[in-house]
């Protein structure tokens, strides 16, 4: 799953949302990292609904303008879960990689005289 | 109607027209609300009526492009593309890996390491630089995409481009090498072809990536046959020739697999083919006093109008 589907799907679990309010809330969530053009996330909101991910959930007339609400659909929640449960399983085996190598000097810290190439593999 | 909500609703004419339909009307009240949150800021109401006469933003017309790139010429597997989208853009994608694996084999076919530089040994030392450097570049852009890199094949293949250009005005060759148009075409508009190799393309199967990889030793191979063997060759043989054959050869894979996508990359390679062939002519016509030159060039042109008359023919029978 990309970026800015995750970052999609995951801010239409609070509820339905038109275009624009997905648009800022995907930069918000992402702490801004996320910027997407229109052109983006219409691209991407017709692949999440060919993939069942997401369904139009109502039609708003808004100074008149038609705005169209977005919602999670259960296939969508399912696969947002299985990308957490991914993701978070990736970070507890960076996390528990990092705590047992915390002892290890940093890499690029100059060794010392006769420690040897292979003095920070297998410690 | 504002005047920015017409420009916004010409531009998303790019769209293919299934899709409008489904997303028009919802695309414009965004495009139009994010214009509203950029300027409510503002206090001069002169200025804010202003930004509603104003053309949309470089950044928005790039990405509408964009979309309008992938939904048209779409990958194999895009979810809700249509049928044809996917065809056009496995032609497109055929176009590119192709019109890349020719001046590859050139490249290849003429040794570029030996001192010498193989058959070119007739230019003088820089234009030699001039021509390993974009022959390398040639070959390399067209090893990234038969292996999957297209990042790095759309990074290259636009510098092997560039080098080919300053290699053109730099040499003092006749038309029959560079610095002629239709050269400029022949290897140009595979470049512009990569942009179908978009995010949503998958990587190749390790059948397709041997298959282009063997592709590139076959072609240089035929080249090599093809410039040994056939007398007088060198005097007709080049860029454009080759991108005829190559035309040809898709419109036969096209009738023996009864491949709609052969067919279309068939009428792709004609069209790109017959223009190359035109400006050939064109050039030979102003710069040429060589009839045969002119004979063959003429030749080409017609080839390639019959073949894409054929093909057409062929598609629209099918269609029937």
């Amino acid at each position: 799953m990309t970026e800015p589907a995750f970052f999609a799907l995951t801010a239409l679990v609070a509820g339905p949302l038109h275009g624009y309010a997905l648009l800022t809330e995907v930069e918000e969530l992402s702490g801004g990292r996320v910027s997407m053009k229109v052109g983006t996330l219409y691209g991407l909101l017709d692949r999440l609904t060919a993939e069942a991910f997401i369904e139009l959930d109502r039609e708003e007339l808004h100074q008149g303008r038609t705005r169209r609400y977005h919602r999670l659909t259960g296939p969508g929640r399912e696969a947002l879960q299985a990308e957490v449960e991914r993701q978070a399983a990736n970070a507890r085996a960076a996390s528990r990689r990092l705590a047992a190598h915390s002892a290890l000097p940093a890499p690029g810290r100059p060794k010392a005289a006769g420690s040897g190439a292979a003095g920070a593999v297998g410690a | 109607m504002t005047p920015l909500e017409q420009h916004y609703r010409r531009l998303l004419r790019l769209l293919p027209a299934d899709y409008r339909q489904r997303w028009e009307e919802d695309m414009v009240a965004t495009y139009l609300d994010e214009e509203e949150a950029a300027w409510a800021g503002v206090e001069d109401e002169r200025e804010r009526e202003l930004a509603y006469l104003r053309h949309p933003p470089l950044r928005q017309v790039v990405s509408v492009l964009a979309l309008a790139v992938r939904l048209h010429l779409a990958a194999p597997a895009a979810p809700g593309a249509s049928l044809q989208a996917r065809q056009w853009g496995q032609a497109v994608r055929q176009v590119a890996r192709l019109g890349l694996l020719l001046p590859a084999a050139t490249a290849l076919n003429t040794p570029i390491w030996s001192p010498d530089g193989g058959t070119a040994a007739v230019l003088p030392g820089s234009e030699l630089l001039a021509w390993r450097a974009q022959a390398g570049l040639w070959l390399l852009a067209y090893l990234l995409l038969a292996t999957g890199q297209r990042r790095w094949a759309r990074v290259f293949a636009p510098l092997a481009l560039a080098a080919t250009l300053v290699e053109s005005a730099t040499s003092a060759a006749g038309p029959w090498i560079l610095g002629t148009a239709g050269y400029l075409i022949s290897v140009g508009v595979p470049v512009i072809a990569l942009l179908a190799w978009h995010g949503e393309v998958p990587a190749p199967s390790r059948r397709e990536l041997l298959r282009w990889l063997l592709a590139l030793p076959a072609a240089a191979a035929g080249l090599w046959v093809l410039g040994e063997q056939v007398a007088r060759f060198a005097l007709w043989t080049g860029p454009t020739t080759l991108l005829c054959l190559t035309a040809v050869g898709a419109a036969v894979v096209a009738a023996a697999r009864r491949s709609r996508t052969w067919s279309l990359t068939a009428l792709l390679l004609a069209a790109h083919a017959g223009a190359a062939a035109g400006l050939d002519l064109a050039n030979l016509i102003i710069h040429s006093t060589a009839p045969i030159a002119q004979i063959y060039a003429t030749a080409h042109v017609v080839a390639m109008l019959v073949l894409l008359l054929l093909v057409v023919s062929v598609r629209r029978q099918r269609r029937a």
